[in-house]
Order: C-alpha cells, then sequence, then structure tokens
C-alpha cells in the first residue's frame, strides 16, 4: 500500500496518482464508507506563490542577462546595461525562481505552497445528496465571520432552527410563522426590513452571508442596540453565507446543532462535519493543451492564458498580451 | 568564507485570512542575530493547520539554508514559534494544542514607549487595524504623538473624515462605498490582490494621517533631516511606490528624509518583546536590515522651472553609472553598497538648508535615492481625475 503525506502527517488511505495530465488546486481525498480519524488529512494541494515583476519596458531585449524559462538563484543579474563604457543599470534577482519576460515586465515566479485540511471530528463517510459528503460525529463546529448586537450571549447555548418556509432566502417571513427564540438563516445579505420584522418577531438570533455597512448603520438607526444579534458569516456587502453552513442548516434539519457564542466570535456546533464536493472538484483541475490558466501574483488579479504545450512540468502559455510565458504547473489556477 | 553557526531561530508567522507572512531571525549560541529574513506567501485562512504551517516552515528554513551561505544553521537548532494573536482570524484548537507562543502583533506600544531613547530627529508612523499611532522625537524629547485606537468597525469608519478621504482619491469611490470598503478593511485585515479601489483608499488613507494636525506639520517645518520608521499592516496593502509618495506628499514640508519601510520584514512588536534588553537603535537597525530609501526633494530658483535640474555620477567597483534628473520629475535611484555618488545640481536648483552646488555621499549599505524634483505646490483634490493623471505620471517615474 502506498502512503501519502505531507511532511510528518501520513496520509492513511491508498489512492492511486494518476499523473498523466498536470494537476491544479486542491483535491479532496476520502471515499463513502471511508473511517476518519480527526487530524487525517482530507484535502491536499499546492497554492502558487508569489510573483516578482520588475519593469523592462522599453529596454533593448540585449539587456536582458537571462532567458526566458531560466531558475535563477537570489542576487544574479537580470538586466544590466553599458552606454559608452558606463554602467546605466543593473537588477538582481530579489528571489530564487524562473524568469519569463515580456517586452514590459520580466516575472520571477518562485514556487508554490503545499496546504492541507485535516478533519476536525472522528467519523464514518456518509453521502449526504449528490453534492456532498458528512462525516458523523459526536462533535464540529464552524465559525461565522463576526456578531453584530447582543454580545451578552456569552456561551449561552441555543437550538438553531431553519425557518418553516421552504424558501430560506425569502425575506418576508409569513404571517404566522413562529421564530420566536429561534435563530433565522438568511442565505445571502441581510435587508433592514427582514430585520425589522425579526424584531417584531422576537427571534433569537439571525443568520447571515453578509450585510452592507449601510444597511447596518440604518438598522442602527433604528435599533440602537440590536436586539436580535446578528451572526454575520462572510464579511461586509452582499455575500452569501458558506456552503458548510447552510448544509448544516438545511440538510440537518430535525437533529441539533447549536450555537455559541464568545465575545467577538461564534460557532455553529453540529454533530457532523459536511463537506461540499463541489468545491473541491471545482477548485481541483487537470491541465491539457487549450485549459484556460491564471497565474496569480501579477496586477489586477492574475495574467491570463491559454496552454500551448506541456513538457514536463514545464506549461507554456499562451497570455491574451500575446506572448508565451513558461511557468511551472504548480503556479497556475485553472479557471 | 567563514559561516557563523545559527543555533536558535525566531520563527514569526503572522497569519491573515488570505496572506501568511513568516519572519525568521536567525541567532547564535548568545543569542546574538545573524539574519533576518522574511518569506511571504498567498494563504487561505481556512486552510491553516498545524501540519500547513509545519509545512510552511519546514520549506522556509530549506530555503534558508541555500540562500544563507555563510551561516551554518546546526542539526539540533532550537526553534522558538510565534504566532500572531490577530483577532480577525480565530485560533483554532488544535493549534492552542501545540508549542506555539501567541503575540499581539498590533497595538503594541512597547517599542513606542521607547522611542525617545532615540537621539536623533525620528518620526515612528504606525498603522495597523486597530490602533495608528505618530510619534515624533527630536533631542532624546517626544515632540508629538497622537495614539487612535479602534475598538470596533464603527469607531474606524467614524473616525475617518470621508470628505477629507475623497479629496485624495484617483477613483469615483461614492461615500457609501468608502464606508463599505473601510468596514471590509478593518474586519477582513486581508490583501485583496485585484482592488484597485481598495489600493487607491488606503494610499488617501496614509497622506490623510500624516495631514491632520498642525503640530505634525510644525515638527518637520523645523525640522533639517528626518528618519521616518514606518510600520503597520495597513502599508502591506499597497505598493512600494504608492506607500512612498503617499508618505512624501502626506508629509509634504520638502525636507529631507530617511524613510524605512519595515512592510514585509519583521515586526518592531515581535523584534522588541523577544529582545528587550537591546537598546532601540539597535532593534530599529535590526528590523531594517533592507534598503533604506533616502528622500531628497529639489527646489528651483523663479527663473528655473524647467531642462535639466541634477546631473548625479554613482562610482563602485563595478564601474561609473550616471544619471539625470530634469525638472518636474521624479526619480528613484538604486544604489548598491559601497558606491561613492557625486550629485552636481544645475543653476537655479538647490536644496534645503544647502546652498552648495555639488556634493557627496558615500554609502556602505544599499539604498534607493528618491530625488523629487517635481514643481511645487503639488496639489491633491482639485478632483479624482486631476489626482488620478498626476499620480499615475509619479508612479510611473517612480517604477
Amino acid at each position: 500500500m502506498k502512503t501519502y503525506g505531507i511532511r510528518g502527517v501520513q496520509l492513511h488511505k491508498n489512492y492511486d496518482f494518476v499523473f498523466e495530465r498536470k494537476y491544479s488546486g486542491i483535491r479532496l481525498y476520502i471515499n463513502v464508507g471511508d473511517e476518519i480519524k480527526k487530524g487525517d488529512v482530507i484535502s491536499m494541494g499546492m497554492y502558487p506563490k508569489t510573483i516578482f515583476t520588475l519593469n523592462v519596458k522599453g529596454m533593448p531585449k540585449s539587456d536582458i542577462q537571462v532567458l526566458n524559462g531560466e531558475v535563477v538563484t537570489v542576487g544574479q543579474v537580470l538586466t544590466s546595461s553599458d552606454i559608452g563604457g558606463i554602467k546605466v543599470k543593473k537588477n538582481l534577482s530579489p528571489v530564487n525562481g524562473v524568469v519569463n519576460f515580456d517586452d514590459e515586465k520580466l516575472y520571477i515566479t518562485e514556487g508554490h505552497v503545499k496546504v492541507s485540511e485535516s478533519s476536525s471530528i472522528s467519523g464514518t463517510v456518509s453521502d449526504v445528496g449528490d453534492k456532498t459528503y458528512a462525516i458523523s460525529s459526536p462533535a464540529s463546529s464552524f465559525f461565522s465571520n463576526f456578531i453584530l448586537g447582543n454580545k451578552e450571549l456569552k456561551l449561552s447555548s441555543h437550538v438553531l432552527k431553519v425557518p418553516d418556509s421552504e424558501n430560506p432566502n425569502s425575506v418576508v417571513i409569513n404571517v404566522g410563522t413562529d421564530v420566536t427564540d429561534k435563530f433565522v438563516m438568511v442565505r445571502r445579505n441581510l435587508m433592514p426590513v427582514l430585520y425589522r420584522q425579526l424584531v417584531r418577531l422576537k427571534a433569537c438570533g439571525v443568520i447571515c452571508g453578509g450585510i452592507r455597512y449601510s444597511d447596518y448603520m440604518s438598522i442602527k438607526k433604528t435599533h440602537p442596540m440590536l436586539p436580535v444579534p446578528i451572526l454575520v458569516c462572510n464579511g461586509w456587502g452582499v455575500r452569501s453565507i458558506p456552503s458548510k453552513i447552510y448544509n448544516l442548516c438545511t440538510l440537518n434539519r430535525g437533529g441539533d446543532a447549536y450555537i455559541q457564542i464568545d465575545s467577538s466570535t461564534s460557532r455553529i456546533f453540529t454533530n457532523k462535519l459536511f463537506i461540499d464536493k463541489e468545491q473541491y472538484v471545482e477548485s481541483y483541475h487537470d491541465i491539457q493543451k487549450g485549459t484556460t490558466v491564471v497565474i496569480p501574483g501579477f496586477e489586477y488579479g492574475g495574467k491570463e492564458g491559454v496552454v500551448e504545450r506541456i513538457i514536463g512540468d514545464e506549461l507554456h502559455i499562451f497570455t491574451k498580451s500575446g506572448t508565451i510565458l513558461v511557468v511551472d504547473y504548480k503556479n497556475v489556477q485553472v479557471i | 568564507m567563514e559561516t557563523a553557526q545559527c543555533s536558535v531561530i525566531y520563527v514569526f508567522v503572522n497569519v491573515q485570512h488570505s496572506a501568511l507572512d513568516t519572519s525568521f531571525i536567525l541567532c547564535d549560541e548568545h543569542d546574538q542575530v545573524l539574519r533576518l529574513k522574511t518569506f511571504s506567501v498567498p494563504f487561505n485562512y481556512n486552510l491553516l493547520s498545524d501540519e500547513t504551517l509545519a509545512s510552511v516552515i519546514s520549506d522556509s528554513i530549506t530555503l534558508l539554508k541555500q540562500d544563507l551561505k555563510d551561516i551554518e544553521i546546526l542539526e539540533d537548532y532550537v526553534l522558538a514559534k510565534y504566532i500572531s494573536k490577530n483577532k480577525s482570524v480565530f485560533e483554532l484548537s488544535d493549534l492552542r494544542k501545540t508549542d506555539w507562543n501567541f503575540i499581539d502583533t498590533e497595538n503594541d506600544r512597547f517599542l513606542v514607549s521607547r522611542l525617545s531613547e532615540l537621539a536623533e530627529e525620528v518620526c515612528y508612523v504606525s498603522m495597523g487595524y486597530d490602533n495608528w499611532n505618530i510619534t515624533c522625537v527630536k533631542n532624546g524629547k517626544k515632540r508629538f504623538e497622537k495614539n487612535v485606537d479602534f475598538h470596533d468597525v464603527e469607531e474606524f469608519v467614524k473616525a475617518i473624515d470621508i470628505q477629507k478621504l475623497s479629496a485624495f482619491l484617483t477613483l469615483p469611490i461614492t461615500a457609501v462605498e468608502l464606508e463599505e470598503i473601510l468596514a471590509v478593511l478593518y474586519t477582513e485585515r486581508s490583501y485583496n490582490y485585484g482592488s484597485k479601489k481598495v489600493q487607491d483608499v488606503v494610499r488617501a488613507l496614509v497622506m490623510m494621517f500624516f495631514k491632520q494636525d498642525k503640530m505634525l506639520e510644525d515638527f518637520f517645518q523645523t525640522t533639517k533631516k528626518c528618519k521616518v520608521c514606518i510600520t503597520g499592516q495597513i502599508f502591506s496593502l499597497i505598493s512600494f511606490e504608492h506607500a512612498i509618495l503617499s508618505v512624501i506628499d502626506g508629509i509634504g514640508a520638502g525636507i529631507s528624509l530617511e524613510i524605512n519601510f519595515f512592510k514585509n520584514e519583521l515586526s518592531f512588536g515581535f523584534l522588541s518583546r523577544i529582545f528587550r534588553n537591546k537598546k532601540v537603535s539597535e532593534i530599529v537597525e535590526m528590523a531594517l536590515n533592507g534598503v533604506a530609501c533616502m528622500y531628497i526633494p529639489l527646489r528651483y530658483e523663479r527663473f528655473k522651472r524647467s531642462g535639466t535640474a541634477l546631473v548625479g555620477t554613482s562610482k563602485n567597483i563595478d564601474g561609473k553609472e550616471q544619471f539625470y534628473i530634469l525638472s518636474d520629475e521624479m526619480r528613484l535611484i538604486n544604489i548598491s553598497a559601497n558606491t561613492e555618488v557625486e550629485i552636481s545640481l544645475e543653476e537655479g536648483v538647490f536644496l534645503q538648508n544647502n546652498r552648495s552646488r555639488t556634493f557627496k555621499l558615500n554609502l556602505e549599505n544599499d539604498v534607493k535615492i528618491l530625488f523629487d524634483g517635481r514643481l511645487s505646490p503639488i496639489i491633491y483634490g482639485d478632483s479624482y481625475q486631476n489626482n488620478n493623471v498626476q499620480i499615475i505620471n509619479w508612479i510611473n517615474q517612480l517604477e
């Protein structure tokens, strides 16, 4: 049996790595029926490291002292030029990495960082619908981003129930819906109109994906003390609730879940750890000729291009600006 | 080549939502610092675990061993691990069990309280997410101190004069949008590589922070040469060029400055905690460990408003290098260690407090010199379009 792991953390599973193609992103390593122990690696992958840039716009190609695709070390001369015997400019590499350049900039790609996610609980993997795995255990927890309002609920527990409405995204609570002493989940951002309704209905709290700062200030005008605490999962603005918490609220209907509030943070407890398969499918891709990739670290969210050739670990990427960059496959993200 | 032996490595991990900085201090058996090094990687906070950190640290130490040929890292080195206690990033229960020391990276007043030990004219600026501080010291006495604490997001947003901030922007950002960007900045404390708007707001924030007090203006007006120490995570959000522009135009006094950024280096707080027995000047020197930037503004007589303003020659063992500065132009020149720089000013151009036409600089360390030949007055705030044109032009000159 082969075992794979990183830096002393062994993966307790037998998986076949078939590197017919190059892969990018983070991959999930669990299957239905697997017995998972707390601390086992359940996902693993590579994240690209920073890319350093140097402006070479207008510089003659002959002044660039390195070749496209060359591996450079710290202190190596990248560019230098002589005009009339006087040394005008000299740039040294600040990092170890692979060099690429086009007409405007020279890039040094520094490598990659390994990342892994461990299970926070022990249990057996089961299928919950097509898109989700669950690991059953006596306790697992998720955090919300921050809490607005009544923080005096310290360490108190409340049963979490989704409102009876089939659509938890609905901002209208039907007359007669009993939300008293219940936490209400809003799938996206919380609107002031819903908050005022929840105050009237004496809800215990509200969990939302995000909240606009201006909406928050508008709520504060009418309810300065925020009688219904707001657990914001993903921050300010129009944001969705994380899939883990959404699954917890919808899939765990009927099971118990608890909210623990501790000064400025909150945890939502359940006895199941839900894992969104699609999240990993989306983040883990094979790379082949024609795959559109982005090289992160560049201005404005990275440089986009199409894979032209794969030679060993090298990808030759035809970028939108019309140049070809040679980059290690670990340094790209598939889009 | 003689090699020094490293037996203790202090590692400081600063965790943000989307970035991970690991700083290493390599010391010998007597706790003498041999080298400092910082690595920064984009990071997904959700993937933070003890194993991931162990992997990042182990990779970084391998890199250190490759890079630092003059330092031998002993097989049985001691690794002292410190991790940032950042209130926006929750501590994982798994991490609590391991041998991490949690330390506050923000609100660190330890060094500030000892700044008056410095004999020079120093302006220390720290802009974290929870605390902003400017402390000015002259001849061993504190001349100006302003400290602003933000306990929650509302305090942070309220403390910022949105109308004043808008005057320094280069993009059309509405007041509502500005408030939201500030709220996100305070709460998430993360890098946002793609967002030009966040960069613009942060640059404007830095400028505004300098332009807030008459006493601070007076300090710079009565100062001949000032050492500016810049630190804090707010500066990590903008590029070096934007940061330097916001500092010099924020100070705006037209005096020579020595600007030291601690952006990607070890935080003062960490160093001053570990080496509490050392002098402040030693800690500053230690934290520098990089390239300082000397800022030299040029002044003009009335008749001199165009043409070449300055001609310089730098000479080291690699040869001679010549550079020119035109009037109304800024230029950032990188000078390597042990270089002799000769500057000669054209007719009608002079420096503050120095009427000589030529002067020499002998530089022992690597340094960046920023010559600012822009014609004064430098005005921000006519409109965001004007700011945009000006700043793009200046940033291009700095790159």
